[in-house]
Formats: structure tokens, sequence, C-alpha cells
């Protein structure tokens, strides 16, 4: 059943439908909300607060756009909002190093699978939330730009100029996790 | 799609190697326990904001009440009830009042009965 069937339920009185929507929706909302927050308890909250919200808004839902974009948005929203109420914003550093990511890329091969999540996960925990959002959406939601207008509320240009930094930005932490690793051992 | 380089695959299988976090309970479930709250709270609005001859009228007693201009209605028909039964008239307006506030209560109590046990 697509997306269409179940909101046209719920705007007709049957909320249990709404239940598809949710399970159909619930963990991409709370990686794209996790990619802001990095807090499990914000995550969660959010993320209800998120489907509360679109549950009440449904009605306004005109489908031009796909279900999911727009529910992203509100998750989106929602999450920056609560990462300002925390002040929990990380800034980006100015400098970027210049990588040789086709050789990072297969340093981090050639680790132990656990090794490599230890890397990586310590290089996104210092991203920019804005940068590890774009990552997250473009990457790993397998959005297009035009998705990713509406869900950001950016123009294309502005999210090409992020995705940019974003992905130098995370090699430049990786490697110096990787230097950083390599120095303790020596 | 759009895509911004060929090497999109490859930076997402590295990204992908992130941990992925996990809701720690049963996030499906919760929404839609606190959806059910939202649709009582919506019910019961409409249902009394439909019956808002009720509200106005609960009102404007509380009000008139208030500022004493019931003592009108006490002085006018007062003394003739109060003639053959002394505080009628200050009974019979606190007995409409509490019905109604009653009756208020006791529709809001059947209407969240039936949507916890139905």
């Amino acid at each position: 059943m697509t997306d269409q069937f179940y909101i046209q339920k719920v705007i007709e009185g049957d909320s249990e439908s709404f239940r598809f929507l949710v399970e159909r929706y619930r963990d991409k909302a709370f990686s794209v909300a996790f990619s802001v927050l990095r807090n499990q308890v914000f995550t969660e909250d959010v993320v209800q607060e998120s489907f509360i919200r679109a549950y009440r808004k449904i009605e306004t839902f005109r489908g031009d756009a796909a279900f999911s974009t727009w529910l992203m948005r509100i998750v989106v929203n929602e999450a920056i909002k609560v990462l300002r109420k925390k002040k929990k914003e990380i800034e980006g550093h100015k400098e970027l190093a210049n990588v040789n990511e086709p050789q990072l890329n297969n340093s981090i091969k050639l680790m132990q699978k656990r090794e490599q999540r230890i890397y990586i996960d310590k290089a996104m925990k210092q991203m920019p939330q804005r940068e590890a959002l774009v990552l997250q959406l473009y990457y790993l939601e397998d959005l297009s730009l035009k998705e990713m207008e509406e869900v950001m509320a950016l123009k294309a240009d502005h999210i090409k100029v992020l995705l940019y930094r974003a992905r130098k930005r995370f090699y430049t932490l990786l490697e110096q996790e990787l230097k950083h690793e390599l120095t303790a051992i020596i | 799609m759009e895509k911004i380089d060929d090497t999109k695959k490859e930076f997402a299988e590295l990204l992908s190697k992130a941990t992925q976090a996990k809701p720690s309970f049963d996030l499906t479930a919760s929404i839609m326990n606190k959806i059910q709250r939202v649709d009582i709270k919506s019910e019961l609005f409409d249902k009394y904001m439909k019956r808002s001859w009720f509200f106005i009228g609960l009102a404007i007693l509380l009000a008139l009440k208030a500022v004493s201009y019931l003592d009108y209605f006490q002085v006018a028909f007062g003394s003739w009830v109060n003639g053959f039964l002394p505080g009628a008239i200050e009974f019979f307006i606190y007995t409409i009042l509490a019905s109604l506030a009653g009756l208020f209560f006791y529709q809001l109590n059947s209407l969240l009965e039936k949507r916890v046990f139905h």
C-alpha cells in the first residue's frame, strides 16, 4: 500500500492507519535525528514529537512531495530546535586538510570491522551537526538534491557546498584520528 | 537522481560503518499512545464546542452570580418563594450551578471511560 492510501485513511478518521506510516519511517527518522543530536534520549523525544506533529498536520500534506520528504523536514526542524535549546551545536574549524581520500579509504578497509567503527564514530562525533546531517541524508538515506532542498530548506548550490565541506571535514577528522592513534602506539 | 561525484557509493559504504543508533524502547507503541491522547483531546474539544450553548449558559450564570446580578432575580421572586420556603432561592441557584458542573464532569468521565475501555 502506498503512503497516500494510509494518509487518506488517517484524514478520514482512522488514526490506527498512521501506525503503518510510523513503522515505515520510524528508523529513517531516528537515524536522521540522531545524526543531528548525537544523543539517544533527545533523539527519541524528537522522533516522537515529529510523528505527533505530522499526525496533527496531516491534512496540510499536499502530496506534491513524497511523504517521507515532508516528514524528514519536520524531523530536521524539531532536531535543530532541540539542538539550539540545549546549546549543543558544534562549530566546524575553518581549516580542512587536503587528504588523500583513496589512500585513506584503503587504510580503513584493511582494518577489522570493529576498529573501522571506532574511528569512523570518533570522526562523526566531531562533525558539525549540519554537515553530519547532509552526509546522512545524501549518502545514507540516498535523497536527491531536490529532496534535500525540501528537507533542509536550502538551495541546491548551498547543499553542494555543504556536502563538499562535510566530506572533506570527515576525511580530515578521520585522518587525524588515525594519526593520533599511531602516535599513541609509538 | 543528480549525483555529485562517482564515488558516492564508496563513501556511503564508509559512512555506513558508523554505529547505527537504535531506540531503547518501542517507539511505535509510544507514538501511537500519544496520538490516542491527541485524539481524545480533539474529540472533547469538538464535542463541547458543538454544545457551546452549555458553556455560554454556564458562563453567563456564573458571571451573573459573581457580580450579584442574580440578586435581582432573588429580589423579584425571592419574597414570593421565600415567603413559604425561606432560603429557597439561594438553594435553587446553587443547585442549578452545581448540576450543570456535575453534568459536565459526568459527560467528560463517560467519554474518557469509552476511550480507555473500548
